[in-house]
């Protein structure tokens, strides 16, 4: 793990270029790529940002970088504030959605070039061994908002189930 | 009570009295007969399938998330009626003659009251009904309802090659057989109709109200076959009406599902 300010890695590729002779790794992740917004003119990141994932892209390395969304919840969702989405293959949203009054975690993939991907929202644990992807969250709808409903053939299902005494199936 | 819940019991009330009337009065009216496979094959598919498959699947659905035995059955229950009587309907079109219709039918309609009857038993258990472990609802489900297809295939097939004892005897009179087969159905839906009517006492769901009609209905619709003489005298046609109420009435009772989910999706 290379500590580092982040507005040193914008000063040149020497710092990289020393850490990657050294370790010679196959995976850089940039925690966070928001960080770095901070040294960097709004209008001028997009071009820092080019340049840095095209570095690590000629070296041969895979990145992955972290962007913090503005908004916890709400109808309104833009996946980063400055339009850095072309310059990925891969855009993996994580999400707080309110569930039963409680707040949880989500996930979905939004992005992979040249993949018919999973469309649906997972929820998921961060645990003491590391994340756990649960299960799709079928049920709801409107994950993107935040706060998800269920589905209407599952509220009617719901019901169906009440009207003949059943109750519904304990969760993991 | 509302108006609609008044008016689907007197519809009810109504069939029932016409059926009686033409059984007293069989004596004095000039014979009518009509049956024609493709009226009947099209009453099938549309009332007794077509309902069938949307029912089935809001049980499956419930039992998925619920693990409830009774809505297992419900869905094996309903799955089994529509199918077997889309089947026995088609084999009349592909070489199959009036005896292998009837037995298809009637003893898909069997299997199905056999499995309605489970489900209510299992319903008005004092502890409520049996829950599934969450890992084997799946599975469950697959396996009832691939049982039920595969039941409805064998049943069907065995029909064909003329390897099920005889239903229709001479003349277009039912067989023993028959008339047992049709008088276990009737006694298991009425006795499933019942439970239902009794729970709603205590339940006052809609859903529950229209369930427990639509099972009197079924229960009409095997009497009226059992008190007609010949396939497609007025009488069966009777029963024919009853089977497609009966079918609409399961179909109100899973919209009245979807109603009540409507008001809880519903933003503030």
């Amino acid at each position: 793990m290379v500590c580092t300010s982040p507005n040193l890695l914008l000063e040149g590729e020497s710092i990289l270029d020393e850490s990657i002779k050294e370790i010679q790794p196959r995976r850089v992740v940039i925690d966070s790529l928001s960080h770095l917004g901070m040294y960097v003119d709004e209008k001028e990141l997009r071009k820092e940002l080019y340049r840095l994932l095209m570095y690590f892209k000629s070296k041969g390395l895979s990145s992955l970088s972290l962007w913090e969304a503005p908004q916890i919840l709400g109808s309104s969702l833009s996946i980063t504030d400055v339009g850095l989405s072309f310059l990925v293959d891969c855009i993996v949203l994580l999400r707080m959605v309110e569930i039963e009054s409680s707040m949880r975690k989500a996930l979905v993939v939004l992005k992979m070039r040249g993949s018919d991907h999973d469309k649906r929202f997972r929820e998921f644990e961060i645990t003491s061994r590391g994340i756990r992807v649960v299960g799709a969250l079928t049920e709801y709808e409107g994950l993107m908002t935040g706060s998800p409903r269920r589905s209407l053939t599952e509220e009617a299902a719901r019901a169906l189930g009440k009207a003949f005494g059943a109750k519904p199936l304990e969760k993991r | 009570m509302d108006n609609l819940k008044r008016l689907g019991w007197l519809l009810v009330l109504l069939l029932w009295l016409v059926i009686a009337g033409l059984f007293m009065t069989w004596e004095l009216r000039t014979p009518f007969f009509f049956n024609d496979p493709q009226i009947n094959l099209l009453i099938s598919l549309v009332f007794r399938f077509g309902m069938s498959i949307v029912v089935a699947y809001f049980a499956a659905r419930s039992y998925v998330l619920t693990g409830s035995s009774n809505l297992f059955f419900l869905g094996t229950g309903v799955l089994a009626f529509g199918l077997s009587g889309m089947a026995g309907n088609t084999t009349s079109l592909i070489g199959g003659t009036t005896d292998t219709v009837i037995a298809i039918n009637n003893i898909g309609a069997l299997s199905a009251s056999v499995l309605y009857f489970i489900g209510s038993a299992l319903t008005i258990r004092g502890k409520g009904p049996p829950q599934v472990r969450p890992a084997s609802v799946q599975v469950t489900l697959i396996f009832g309802f691939l049982g039920i297809i595969g039941f409805t295939a064998l049943l069907t097939s065995l029909a064909l090659q003329g390897a099920l004892p005889g239903f229709v005897a001479a003349q277009g009179s039912r067989t023993q057989l028959n008339n047992m087969v049709l008088f276990l159905t009737v006694a298991l839906f009425a006795l499933s109709s019942i439970v239902f009517m009794r729970f709603y006492s205590r339940s006052r769901s809609s859903i529950i109200y229209w369930y427990s009609l639509a099972l009197a209905l079924l229960a009409t619709s095997s009497a009226a076959f059992f008190l007609s003489k010949m396939p497609g005298d007025l009488i069966s046609w009777a029963g024919r009406s009853a089977t497609c109420l009966g079918s609409t009435y399961l179909l109100i009772a899973v919209l009245a599902a979807i109603r009540v989910g409507e008001s809880k999706t519903k933003r503030p």
